[in-house]
């Protein structure tokens, strides 16, 4: 097959060949958190101990590469400053991939003594309409989770004896890749005045800006970025830190070629008139 | 053709490996071969994808097809474990058919959206079609009831006070933002013209936005409360601004000519941005992804990241 110079296949191996050079030799890049980040980052930071904190992992696989850094990094902070986790999802692909996330942030050694049960519990997956779900965990949420992911009774579960309802949760955070948070700000936060925070991925966070604007959400982290930010700010670097050098790296090759790109299309553009004028 | 090439090169590279030890994978020096079918079937079905890159290929339909039939197919499990069994065959059809079991009669209610969900298949029979309308009138109007309120609360009422907030700003502020709305309108205005005017007028605007855009980011700035207080004001202008424009450019009742067509204009500029923006961030979404299966194939695969 003839390939031409301009063939836009030739920027697959470009773009290959920068990533996997960023990922053999990293490089760590000074991170400068992202004020909606800092505001999630602190609104934890000054939660009580012993505040309850809903996270809501409604993603799928398809979205795991962004959001698990977010939500390992949001976990270990809860963790760490002794909140009371519940995790659940909105997304059936997505449940398995939850209870993976939460289980192993929870093995770390630096969490010894956290008790399944008692200091966090994923919920998993609940079927119905969302709608109809949050307003019945308004009301109990032990009757909108009769069982957690493991099928162990949560009416015997300690974290529920002060989470009674979704009322007595001080924080709400939506991990998402679709409409979730819209649904979540209009029956969940708005409804029950609980503060709200979304982690999304980097493709609908600009959506989310106009939430922020709007004082629906007090924080927001988005994409890979905003998980790299969160990191730097818990001071423990992750996958999130480790992948913003070689996504710097493929960013100044499309800026390089968007450059490019724009030059060949004027120089094409001015040969074309002249040649236009030549003819005329 | 490239499929055999990908085939042959999966084949040679996953026996050197082997060779060398790196695979199978090891767990406390015992191998896993679990785990190793795992990789190993993410690697095929990553570069299987990842061909198409080059031209379209058996390779890459015969991992889509399997994409879509498992998609298709852990779909079926989860509508039954999920919704039909909980539902229908544990809470109905075994208490009814099981010696010494009755249904509850707080079950019972369960036979309406049964009925009505049934109703919707009828859609299929040319005849009775019609009975299908009555189960969608009904959850149009469950959404309707239930979502009319939350959505306006939410989506206008509260969007639309932070947009209309008062900003305090003092009179030179103003007399700045007046000046640039006024720079903006002109060259919206005289770009439709054409003319030497309407380049100096795009430059010189082109050079206050960038101007704003370093002075917004610039570190010194974002650290005076002073500034911080006039940039979330000009901020609140920006967006009312936007709004106003982008609205002008969505009213088609009125022909684009004159100044409705200059401050549409201005809106279309807004829109461009917006979308550029939404589109950034799209490329950055996906470039994670990707950095997210070449952290599979250089890490789980092939053991060269440390």
């Amino acid at each position: 097959m003839h390939v031409r110079w301009s063939d836009p296949r030739l920027i697959f191996p470009l773009v290959a060949a920068a990533l996997a050079f960023g990922l053999l030799k990293p490089q760590t890049l000074p991170i400068k958190p992202q004020k909606p980040v800092e505001a999630v980052y602190r609104f934890i930071e000054l939660l009580p101990q012993g505040s309850g904190v809903l996270l809501a992992l409604d993603f799928d696989p398809q979205s795991v590469a962004e959001l698990r850094p977010i939500t390992d990094a949001l976990m270990r902070h809860c963790l760490r400053r002794e909140l009371h986790v519940v995790g659940m999802t909105f997304n059936p692909y997505g449940a398995p991939l939850g209870q993976d996330i939460i289980q192993r942030v929870a093995r770390d050694p630096e969490f010894r003594g956290k008790q399944d049960g008692v200091d966090y519990v994923y919920l998993g997956y609940k079927p119905g309409d969302m709608v109809q779900v949050i307003t019945n965990m308004g009301e109990n949420m032990q009757a909108a989770f009769p069982q957690d992911y493991g099928n162990r009774p949560t009416a015997t579960m300690p974290i529920f004896r002060q989470l009674k309802s979704l009322k007595d949760f001080n924080y709400i955070v939506d991990l998402s890749a679709s409409s979730t948070p819209e649904t979540w700000i209009q029956f969940g936060s708005d409804k029950y005045h609980i503060p709200m925070a979304i982690g999304c991925t980097a493709i609908i966070g600009p959506d989310m800006y106009v939430r922020l604007n709007a004082g629906q959400i007090n924080g927001l982290v988005a994409g890979l970025r905003g998980a790299a930010d969160y990191e730097t700010l818990l001071g423990k670097p992750g996958q999130a830190v480790k992948r913003m050098f070689p996504q710097s790296l493929i960013h100044l090759l499309i800026v390089a070629f968007v450059i490019a790109g724009n030059v060949v299309f004027l120089w094409m553009g001015r040969r074309g008139k002249e040649q236009k004028q030549s003819r005329g | 053709m490239i499929a055999l090439v990908c085939a042959g090169v999966l084949a040679v590279v996953n026996a050197v490996l082997f060779a060398l030890g790196v695979l199978p994978i090891r767990d406390a020096g015992i191998p896993n071969w679990t785990q190793t079918l795992v990789v190993l079937a993410g690697v095929v079905m990553t570069i299987a994808i990842f061909s198409f890159l080059y031209k379209d290929n058996p390779f890459f339909r015969a991992a889509e097809h399997l994409f879509v039939g498992l998609g298709l197919g852990i779909s079926l499990v989860v509508l039954w474990y999920e919704f039909y069994k909980p539902d229908i065959y544990d809470a109905l059809v075994v208490p009814a058919f099981t010696k010494g079991m009755t249904v509850g009669h707080d079950k019972l209610i369960l036979l309406i959206p049964i009925g009505l969900g049934l109703m919707v298949l009828l859609r299929m029979s040319r005849s009775y079609a019609w009975v299908s309308r009555y189960p969608l009138a009904f959850l149009v109007g469950y959404g309707m009831g239930f979502g009319i309120q939350p959505v306006i609360h939410s989506n206008i009422l509260k969007q639309m006070k932070p947009t209309l907030e008062a900003t305090p700003m003092p009179w030179f502020g103003w007399a700045i933002v007046g000046m640039v709305a006024m720079l903006l309108l002109l060259t919206a205005y005289f770009a439709s013209k054409g003319g030497r005017l309407a380049t100096y007028l795009k430059i010189a605007s082109g050079t206050v936005a960038v101007a704003y855009v370093i002075a917004r980011a610039t570190e010194r700035f974002g650290q005076s409360p002073e500034a911080v207080e006039a940039f979330a004001s000009m901020d609140k202008i920006i967006i009312i601004l936007g709004v106003f424009s982008v609205l002008c450019y969505f009213v088609f009742s009125l022909e684009h000519k004159g100044a409705v067509g200059a401050v549409s204009r201005v809106g279309i500029i807004f829109l461009m941005l917006a979308f550029g923006a939404s589109f950034g961030y799209a490329v950055m979404a996906r470039e994670s992804l990707l950095i997210g299966r070449f952290q599979f194939l250089l890490g789980d695969w092939l053991h060269l990241l440390r």
